[in-house]
């Protein structure tokens, strides 16, 4: 799980474009969206695309991102679930 | 018929001056003309050293693309000392142009259109973005224009400046030119328009004598 | 001293036609110019467009014995201006005249081929296009998202009020292209039937291409002038619109200027995403225009960018020309947060004040008043 949420950090920062921070400055605990990192609708649209050529996860309704994207941790729990 | 074609200077720019001017220039950074930063690295690091010395934590600045992380920088130096308490958000304008649009923009969305289209990167491809992000970054709602020529011109500028001051009810305008070709090839100049008479004059030969390297 | 600017001349062509009167004709009989493409030119995907027959463009080509060398974005441009000066006594390289060009991406569909990026400047077109027409004053251009077209119009206006020059020539131009079609794909942000403003069941936007002109003067005399103009930010976000709609309700508010003036129509933007329309009917009710009749012209040539402001202007021109008012074509049932009068089937009514609206990426929003000259 910890090298999971290590590879989903190095992998948000490079899909988000958030050039010029590290792994570490993401508490995995901390929401995404909002505050926190302050990521937006766009950035959900490049998270789906992230878990699908990532992880080869489809999600079907963008609805699911709410919850599955609330922090790296969630994200990789949901991964961890439902990885092919 | 029609009566004769009026002189079309106005009076009305009389009151106004140039409060502040910041220039981002390959490097060098200078503030109403004064050199206040030099460096040799190329944008990609230049601008995060200029975020940390002059931008308080603004998460968001990370996920811009270039031409925006250069409008955006060279608001915060300009702005730093300004107080924006109790001016109208609604009349501070901001009028700024460039000659390469977005292209270096265009190009890495080019390449992940080949593989994956990304929508974080196409959404920059429109130059007046970098309006945007100064505007939410303080802000500003009022007037905006973005215009493209072929190259920095204090005469254009002052004159798209002058159309919008006699024909708005703003304020203050933020105006000038933010161009990025690549992270050895960028500038940008923003001037800080306004009625402020202890400033030197809103006037051609001001905006030319504020900008440093042409 | 202040000026009256007239529109003296307009044309457009676009997937309805080429020419003004050709387009309202069809907007008369509410037929969109929208269709079905699946040849993998724009998308993989099967798509709505409002794309030009490029047989229009050659044969005006070979009629007008068009140099080659230009771009399909120059001479879309060229076509358009040269359509709109030919019944007008306004020569375009007199110093006395400016050209206003508008465009979002001007040559990008270029883009793909390496050996045309020395193409790709949105100034080089300028130069283009002025060099064409010899044009004596340097050409103008603005790039502002969705909202150029109604700037570039808002611009010629202060540029010719003041007397800075007699006639403007504004055309406002954007071409369909892969480059822009997967953008908006990637966003998620097209439908994939053809795009329903102010629907309940709107779910996206159709994308278009389209050069329109728009001659203005403060000499020679039109039925209809432009006002005013104005532009807001809403401070928000650079590709969402704002909760509460305040960019468009200042620029409306900064347009209209207090004065007691009664609009009879509002050309809105209606891009047919959900957050979008409902946007503009929260900015509409706060400036207490609920019950004007609005509409949207989107689902009769798509969403044409940079051109859009100028289409939409020449439109609702055309609109008060006939004193009718166009049904927003695939428009079915209520569906925006603010009851505002969306229009579902053409109306008659004297159109003497008329508003557009326009807002885009990077939180910009426009207004533009139109009134008839009595």
């Amino acid at each position: 799980m910890d090298s999971l949420i290590r590879q989903l950090k190095e992998q948000i920062i490079d899909h988000l474009n958030l050039e010029g921070l590290s792994p570490d400055d993401i508490n995995e605990k901390e929401p995404l969206f909002g505050e926190g990192l302050g990521l937006d609708s766009i950035d959900a649209l490049e998270l789906t695309l992230l878990l699908e050529r990532g992880y080869g996860i489809k999600l079907e309704n963008p609805q699911e991102g709410k919850k599955i994207f609330q922090s790296v941790e969630t994200m990789a729990e949901y991964i961890q679930h439902n990885k092919k | 018929m029609e009566d004769a074609i009026q002189p079309y200077y106005s009076r009305k720019m009389d009151n106004w001056s140039i409060i502040n001017s910041v220039e981002i220039n390959n490097g060098k950074v200078f503030a109403n003309g004064r050199l206040v930063h030099d460096t040799e690295n190329d944008f990609t690091l230049a601008s995060k050293e200029l975020y940390k010395k002059y931008s308080k934590a603004y998460i968001k600045f990370f996920k811009m693309d270039a031409l925006s992380k250069l409008g955006f920088l060279t608001a915060e130096i300009l702005l730093k000392d300004f107080n924006l308490e109790n001016i109208d958000m609604n009349e501070i304008a901001l009028v700024v142009g460039n000659s390469n649009a977005t292209k270096d923009t265009d190009l890495k969305y080019l390449q992940t259109m080949r593989e994956q289209p990304s929508p974080a990167v196409f959404v920059y491809t429109l130059p007046n973005i970098l309006v945007g992000e100064i505007c939410i970054r303080h802000g500003f709602k009022g007037q905006n224009v973005f215009y493209i020529s072929g190259k920095f011109d204090e005469e254009e500028l002052y004159e798209n400046i002058e159309l919008l001051i006699n024909n708005s009810t703003t304020d203050y305008v933020i105006g000038g030119w933010v161009d990025f070709i690549n992270p050895n090839d960028y500038k940008s100049i923003l001037y800080l328009i306004g009625k402020d008479s202890k400033s030197s004059k809103f006037a051609i030969n001001n905006l030319k004598r504020l900008n440093n390297i042409k | 001293m202040s000026k009256r600017v007239d529109i003296v001349s307009d044309h457009l062509i676009s997937a309805l036609g080429s020419g003004s009167e050709e387009n309202f004709n069809k907007l008369l009989n509410n037929r969109t110019g929208i269709t079905m493409h699946n040849n993998g030119k724009y998308s993989d995907n099967m798509l709505p467009l409002g794309s030009i027959n490029d047989e229009w463009l050659s044969q005006w080509a070979y009629n007008n014995e068009l140099p080659e060398g230009f771009t399909r974005f120059e001479k879309l441009s060229i076509l358009s201006i040269s359509e709109a000066l030919k019944d007008t006594s306004i020569d375009i390289s007199s110093e006395d005249t400016l050209l206003v060009l508008s465009t979002t991406k001007g040559n990008v569909d270029l883009i793909e081929y390496p050996e045309m990026h020395n193409k790709l400047d949105l100034w080089y077109s300028a130069h283009q296009i002025a060099g064409y027409f010899k044009a004596k004053n340097r050409p103008r251009l603005i790039s502002n998202a969705c909202i150029s077209g109604v700037v570039a119009l808002m611009y010629a206006q202060w540029q010719l009020k003041e007397g800075r020059y007699k006639h403007a020539v504004v055309v406002g131009a954007d071409t369909l292209s892969k480059f822009v079609v997967s953008g908006f794909e990637s966003f998620m942000s097209l439908s994939s039937e053809i795009c329903k403003p102010f629907d309940k069941n709107r779910d996206g936007l159709t994308i278009g291409e389209a050069a329109a002109t728009m001659v203005l003067s403060t000499q020679e005399k039109g039925k209809v002038s432009i006002v005013k103009g104005a532009t807001a930010n809403d401070a928000n976000h650079i590709s969402g619109p704002s909760r509460t709609g305040e960019g468009l309700f200042q620029a409306i508010k900064h347009t209209l200027d207090n004065e007691d003036i009664q609009i009879d129509f509002i050309s809105a933007h209606g891009t047919a995403t959900p957050y979008n329309d409902d946007m503009e009917s929260i900015a509409i009710t706060r400036s207490g225009l609920n019950n004007v009749p609005v509409n949207g012209f989107k689902g009769y040539v798509g969403h044409t960018l940079g051109a859009a402001g100028i289409v939409e202007v020449i439109y609702s021109l055309w609109s008060m020309y006939h004193n009718k008012i166009i049904k927003t074509f695939g428009y079915n049932e209520f569906g925006v947060v603010e009851k505002v009068n969306i229009i579902d089937r053409n109306i008659t009514k004297e159109l003497n004040n008329v508003l557009k609206t326009a807002s885009g990426f990077g939180g910009c929003n426009s207004a533009l008043l139109l009134k008839k000259n009595g």
